[in-house]
């Protein structure tokens, strides 16, 4: 049991040396982030000129909201991946799924050390940029701040099960990107990334607080700025984690019948 | 008249490939339309709860997104050649590109063609069509040919960033995602009017990437805006001048990229 730990930490630890590779990229995806984080705030600046509390927030809370989102953007990884729907394309896939370990939690475990290092290297100087040049806040309390971690990491896993499943539906589908496209459109609108759910038609924004996407962006945001807490703090992340429970297995039922349909096509 | 017959046929050659996948072809024009659709879905909750963004209301705002997103979902579709080109560099396939007895431009231009981001293209021309219903500009030949103008030179306007952004890969083999600040960022930027920016903000947007010729100075004219920034009132026509002055460089900066380009050897 502790060794196999170890060996998926050893898949993290290096996702996280082989992202240390990519320098320049990364320094034009912060540009590019803080760009968005920068035109963002002015947007919501403008609108609160002259406003009090919309939606159960105030100009301040509003940037922080969107420095946030932008921060957690590439540690969650929204936006989504081909990896794996290019890894079922190319065959690649065989060889992996050979390994006597399990394949989802290998790529789980990957995108820990992604995750990680996007934290350190996109994250928190997005945040910098906010704390120096807006006017932010701080998270609600101490603990706020805990279960905003907590509740990142169930962030985390959600997104990487969609990815998943996109990757497991190439199985069938050869192409995945169009599926991917259509996952990823809704989940930008319904996870509250690009608006707090509060913004939402009412009654929108109640069904968006049952649906997965929510904990992939808005929920860990929501608690750092104490949108929800005590019971209904506590309620988002027991559906956030009743979510990442759900999809893990969903995963696991689809990896096993992709895995029949690809000793039937003979690899 | 040789090189648009070679160029059509180039093209349709291509379309006709992307088409053999049919169910994967449909699901991506969908996947690129909710995409972006999301994008003035969040607009319009905005404007749920707000009136207007320093005066400037929905479908306003509408027609600017409608603009900028109409100009750059097209340049993007026509100039998928160039966004594929830091792989083609990686790969040493360039290499076989210069040995053709044809124009460098033209079999870049021909290397691809994004038809699937035809569902950008018609979420941002729904928009843009709705908008102008909406403010009541349908029915104004004068300023329906001067938005027609506006957007076709906000396709030439994003084009000479798509092909500027393309040329970098030329000395960095490593991709970058640099350019997309001024293209996917500077849709963003541009769906809001100028003045909502601060002043080093505007600034960019004005001289250094002078993405507001893209929509906001045509916009002001087509919507007998007064502009709160007191500019004169001649820089509403002026637009054509930025993507001239933004193409010419960017074609130079390509050729010098070409002229001096070392193969990976791969």
């Amino acid at each position: 049991m502790l060794n196999t730990i170890q060996i998926y930490i050893e898949f993290a630890r290096k996702s996280f040396q082989q992202s240390l590779q990519y320098r320049i990229a990364n320094y034009s995806g912060l540009a590019v982030n803080t760009f968005f984080f920068i035109v963002r705030a002015y947007v919501f600046m403008a609108l609160f000129e002259n406003r009090g509390d919309v939606a159960g927030y105030n100009v301040t809370e509003i940037i922080t909201f969107t420095g946030i989102t932008q921060a957690i953007l590439m540690v969650v990884g929204i936006f989504g991946t081909l990896e794996i729907a290019n890894a079922v394309k190319s065959g690649e896939v065989a060889v992996e799924l050979m390994k006597p370990i399990d394949y989802q939690f290998v790529m789980l475990f990957r995108q820990f050390g992604r995750s990680l290092y996007y934290f350190f290297f996109r994250g928190l100087p997005i945040f910098l940029v906010m704390m120096i040049f807006f006017k932010w806040t701080l998270p609600h309390s101490l603990i706020a701040l805990l279960l905003f971690f907590i509740s990142l990491i169930l962030a985390v896993m959600i997104t990487f099960s969609f990815n998943f499943m996109v990757g497991m539906s190439a199985f069938w589908l050869l192409d995945a990107r169009g599926f991917s496209g259509i996952m990823m459109g809704a989940g930008l609108l319904l996870s509250g990334f690009m608006l707090p759910v509060s913004f939402f038609p009412s009654k929108l924004g109640k069904i968006c607080e049952w649906l997965p996407y929510i904990g992939q962006s808005y929920t860990p945001v929501a608690i750092y700025l104490g949108k929800y807490t005590g019971m209904t703090m506590i309620s988002m992340l027991l559906r956030q984690f009743a979510w990442v429970v759900i999809l893990m297995l969903f995963d696991k039922a689809i990896m096993r019948l992709a895995m029949r349909k690809l000793i039937i096509q003979g690899g | 008249m040789y090189y648009i017959k070679l160029y059509f046929s180039l093209i349709s050659a291509i379309l006709r490939s992307q088409m053999q996948y049919r169910t994967s072809f449909i699901m991506q024009v969908i996947g690129n339309f909710i995409v972006t659709f999301v994008d003035f879905i969040a607009i319009m909750f905005i404007f749920g709860k707000f009136t207007d963004i320093k005066g400037w209301t929905l479908w306003e705002v509408g027609l600017l997104y409608g603009m900028t997103s109409v100009s750059f979902s097209v340049a993007e579709m026509v100039t998928r050649g160039f966004d594929l080109f830091s792989r083609m560099i990686r790969l040493g396939e360039f290499d076989r590109i210069l040995l053709r007895p044809s124009g460098i431009f033209l079999q870049l231009m021909t290397s691809d063609f994004d038809l699937r981001k035809i569902g950008r293209v018609s979420q941002a021309l729904l928009v843009l069509i709705i908008s102008c219903q909406k403010i009541g500009i349908g029915f104004e030949p004068l300023k329906l040919t001067f938005l027609a103008v506006a957007i076709v030179n906000g396709m030439v306007f994003y084009m000479a960033i798509i092909i500027a952004g393309a040329t970098i890969c030329f000395w960095s083999v490593e991709s970058t995602e640099l350019p997309n600040m001024f293209t996917y960022g500077g849709v963003e930027a541009t769906s809001y009017p100028l003045p909502i920016y601060r002043r080093w903000f505007r600034n960019i947007l004005v001289f250094i990437v002078p993405l507001v010729f893209v929509n906001y100075f045509p916009a002001l004219f087509i919507l007998d805006k007064v502009d709160p920034l007191g500019l004169p009132y001649f820089v509403r026509f002026l637009f054509p001048l930025a993507s001239i002055m933004l193409m010419i460089p960017a074609i130079r900066f390509w050729n010098y990229g070409v002229k001096h380009y070392q193969s990976t050897g791969s």
